[in-house]
């Protein structure tokens, strides 16, 4: 017995990608077409194509089809600080000049800001009683327009006593974290990220443009100052179709180093990642994912506040 | 918002029943059939429904058994940056059991499968070596409590075995000293720091078997590379994980326990 009959069709419509018949762009026959093209049922053929996006192969785009993605290129975030950037302030600055380097161009929408009771995974990680209330802070975050991440701050309500801005829909030029510790002495000192995936809500369905049985990432980053105390949590989720993260500990070359070798230049004994970078080989190092160090919310100026 | 999705109001539904006891952790969920007529829905928006439980971990469905609400098994959460009490470049091996241990919960592992493979360009570049060379491989699959976990598989370069300086890796055995502790006595190959990178995808026929769990449900496949002094990978361990049974933390900074933040 083979394979079932979604992943043999999922391996066909893979190798006609693969094999260029089905360039980059492309949008795919649609599902009562490919009905008929292998006589199968709807549900089949939509399993197959639920596979194909699921390693990013094809791009669903709501009201549209079904496209074939271009050269893989997923969004990869370093979680861990970046050496060098120090701590709690630098991230948001390597962000964009990371993007910068990549030729990708990051936007981030206005602020949303809500008044309201958290949900408990929130009210948990920043120690609040039940029934006590926050002020959040949500954006939606665009890299070269495709939606990247929908991001919300939550901040104990306490804080927007003392520091009103976090109350305005506008951006925080100095960064949120920035703008607390000028306002009120408080000083991250350490995060927390706690990674999750799950299936998405229909209103992250309807940005990201997945289907409901698609898969996220949800990342809860917990904020501490010098104290212990948590003094912000950021809840993160990111499409599992087009972002990847990395997290580095101890000693560790530059990522880049670990990203697929061209043939041709693969000599484990001189490994110089520097002459594989130069322009001839660059263009055979086609799935190279863009870095992009995690912009806290906050942290920089012309991101989330 | 004006209308959810029937799906999601089956979802909601069942959910709520599940939350409050209603249906007990470990029974069997009315058949597909049986839930079309008590919410007069179509065979289609049912299993939509179903999916979407067993996306959020709350319901499993065993072949040829039906679907049951999961039993009560509390997520295990791993953490990725190395913690206080293991020192860097402590084993996988190690740190693992260690969490689990903490969770007072019983972890089993089975005995290594050892194999001299040419594994997938996600791991020939990460260990940076030719795309058709030959590494040896070790795998072995995790259980808490009985329930599957993760499956690992650590790739090492060939040579480490070939110059005969660390023919244990051959063995199928488990190391009770951890496979870095070895490679440091034998080789004097010390791991001075790793990088974990981390995607979600859809499982493969091997994977929802072993987890059971249905082909669109997600796992984590986690690409772990440990560089020794010299900045060179002396192994990639490829780790893949059932999302619904596994959460991962990343300590930057200076933190209190990670316990504060959870119920129990």
């Amino acid at each position: 017995m083979g394979p079932p009959l979604y992943q043999q069709i999922a391996d066909d419509l893979r190798s006609k990608i693969e094999s260029g018949e089905l360039p980059p762009g492309q949008q795919i026959p649609t599902e009562g077409d490919l009905q008929k093209i292998y006589g199968a049922s709807r549900n089949t053929i939509r399993d197959a194509i639920k596979r194909l996006v699921s390693l990013g192969i094809v791009q669903t785009r709501a009201g549209q089809g079904t496209f074939v993605v271009g050269a893989a290129d997923p969004f990869v975030t370093t979680l861990s600080a970046l050496p060098g950037s120090g701590f709690g302030g630098g991230e948001g600055a390597t962000y964009l000049s990371q993007v910068g380097e990549r030729h990708r161009s990051p936007r981030v929408s206005l602020p949303k800001v809500e008044v309201q009771v958290p949900p408990p995974e929130i009210g948990l990680r920043l120690r609040l009683g039940p029934g006590a209330q926050v002020v959040s802070r949500s954006q939606e975050r665009f890299i070269d327009e495709t939606p990247w991440s929908l991001q919300t701050s939550f901040y104990p309500m306490e804080f927007a006593l003392k520091a009103p801005r976090l109350l305005m829909a506008g951006d925080i030029v100095e960064g949120a974290m920035g703008y607390l510790e000028e306002a009120e002495g408080i000083k991250q000192v350490g995060y927390r990220d706690w990674i999750t995936a799950r299936t998405p809500n229909p209103n992250e369905q309807s940005f990201f443009g997945l289907e409901h049985d698609a898969m996220v990432f949800e990342i809860f980053r917990t904020a501490f100052d010098t104290t212990g105390s948590p003094v912000r949590v950021t809840a993160t989720v990111f499409p599992a179709d087009r972002n990847q993260f990395i997290v580095n500990f101890g000693v560790v070359p530059e990522p880049q180093y670990d990203l697929p070798w061209p043939d041709d230049q693969t000599d484990p004994g001189q490994p110089d990642p520097h002459e594989s970078l130069a322009e001839p080989q660059a263009a055979a190092w086609r799935s190279r994912p863009s870095l992009f160090s995690w912009p806290d919310s906050g942290d920089h100026p012309s991101s989330e506040d | 918002m004006a209308h959810q999705p029937k799906y999601q109001r089956i979802a909601d539904d069942l959910h709520h029943q599940i939350k409050r006891g209603d249906i007990r952790p470990g029974a069997r969920l009315p058949t597909e059939a049986d839930l079309g007529e008590m919410y007069q829905a179509s065979r289609n928006t049912i299993r939509d429904a179903v999916k979407r439980l067993i996306s959020l971990g709350l319901v499993e469905t065993r072949p040829g058994q039906g679907t049951f609400v999961t039993p009560e098994v509390d997520p295990l959460v791993t953490t990725l940056t190395g913690s206080p009490d293991h020192r860097l470049g402590g084993d996988e091996e190690i740190a693992y059991l260690s969490a689990v241990n903490r969770d007072h919960r019983t972890p089993r592992m089975s005995d290594p499968e050892v194999r001299v493979l040419v594994p997938t360009e996600n791991v020939t570049a990460r260990l940076r070596i030719k795309s058709d060379a030959q590494v040896l491989s070790r795998h072995q699959e995790r259980f808490v409590d009985d329930v599957p976990f993760s499956r690992q598989t650590s790739f090492y370069p060939l040579e480490f075995v070939t110059s005969g300086k660390a023919p244990k890796l051959l063995l199928a055995k488990d190391m009770p000293e951890g496979a870095l502790r070895y490679l440091e006595d034998s080789m004097d190959l010390k791991q001075v720091g790793y990088r974990d990178w981390i995607t979600a995808r859809t499982p493969d026929g091997d994977e929802q078997t072993f987890f059971r769990i249905p082909h669109d449900a997600t796992v984590f496949e986690i690409f772990r590379t440990g560089f020794d002094q010299t900045g060179t990978p002396l192994r990639v361990t490829v780790t893949v994980f059932a999302a619904d049974r596994n959460q991962f933390l990343v300590n930057v900074g200076e933190l209190p326990d990670p316990q504060y933040e959870t119920e129990s």
